[in-house]
């Protein structure tokens, strides 16, 4: 069984991602900019991940298929 | 932690023939995106190692000759945050023009696709593959043995963008692209090594600071 975050959630990751990305690519990026990118992104990415585990009551065990 | 499984086919192998690298491209975005065109003429091998963010479900791989690929296992850190798999398309149809194309809303994947040629069918004999949470500078894809002289190993790595760059890559293999870009995609990279007698190869992806990451590696004779 493959976990995934929902729809519901993916539409608010799509949009919070583009948030933080579109803050960044209007103008020219300062390398300390970049770096808040990154930490945004990244933030993001562990947040979604953190919900998709929560909201499976159940979900299989983290092996690789 | 780090978790390791080997998988071997049952497939009775003739004798292996000589491999040929013939082209690559690549391609990274938040959707997945389509490469930029190769000839794969006269390829008869396609590989592709694929990175994508593991929540958003797996992005999926077309290509332009409509071929159908074959999917490895997908290796994904205990986290749930990188994932990596190795796709193949053996005696695929080819020709110039060929583009690929990776589809996933929000799967942050980036994926290098490598053609090459036998001078026999190819044939898949084996995989391994890895992942791991922690903070360290290195994974190992855990090993792999071919059974005939004149084999193709290819590699794959994903990660989250917490390292600084470059991502290494030992043992030989010749380094594809790499992708680093924190705010459009995962981080990821592979590579590919031809040898001509029977090794035992287990590469290591080196980079700083490394966290969620996932690799896998396939053996073709």
């Amino acid at each position: 069984m493959e976990i995934k975050l929902k729809d519901t959630d993916k539409t608010s990751l799509q949009s919070e991602h583009e948030i933080i990305y579109d803050k960044f690519s209007k103008s020219k990026q300062t390398q300390k900019e970049k770096d808040i990118l990154i930490s945004d992104f990244n933030d993001l990415l562990l947040k979604y991940s953190v919900k998709v585990k929560t909201e499976f009551i159940e979900y299989t065990p983290i092996i690789t298929q | 932690m780090s978790r390791r499984f080997t998988y071997y086919s049952n497939e009775a192998s003739t004798p292996a023939g000589l491999w040929t690298f013939i082209s690559r491209t690549s391609v990274a975005g938040s959707n997945g995106g389509t490469t930029s065109s190769i000839n794969t003429s006269t390829a008869n091998l396609l590989v592709a190692e694929v990175a994508s963010y593991y929540p958003s479900g797996e992005p999926t791989l077309t290509d332009s000759k409509g071929n159908t690929w074959t999917l490895l296992t997908r290796h994904y850190d205990t986290g749930l945050i990188s994932s990596n798999r190795m796709y193949y398309c053996i005696n695929p149809t080819v020709g110039s023009g060929h583009t690929f194309t990776l589809s996933g809303a929000s799967t942050f994947s980036n994926m290098n696709v490598m053609a090459f040629n036998n001078t026999t069918t190819p044939t898949y004999y084996a995989e391994n593959g890895s992942a791991d949470i922690g903070n360290q500078n290195f994974i190992q894809t855990g090993a792999v043995t071919n059974n005939l002289a004149n084999a193709l190993f290819v590699c794959g790595f994903s990660g989250l963008n917490t390292g600084v760059p470059p991502i290494t890559l030992d043992s030989g293999f010749t380094q594809v692209d790499s992708f680093y870009n924190g705010g459009l995609y995962i981080a990821g990279t592979g590579g590919y090594k031809i040898v001509s007698s029977i090794v035992t190869l287990n590469p290591k992806f080196t980079w700083s600071n490394q966290t969620y990451v996932s690799t896998s590696i396939a053996v073709f004779q």
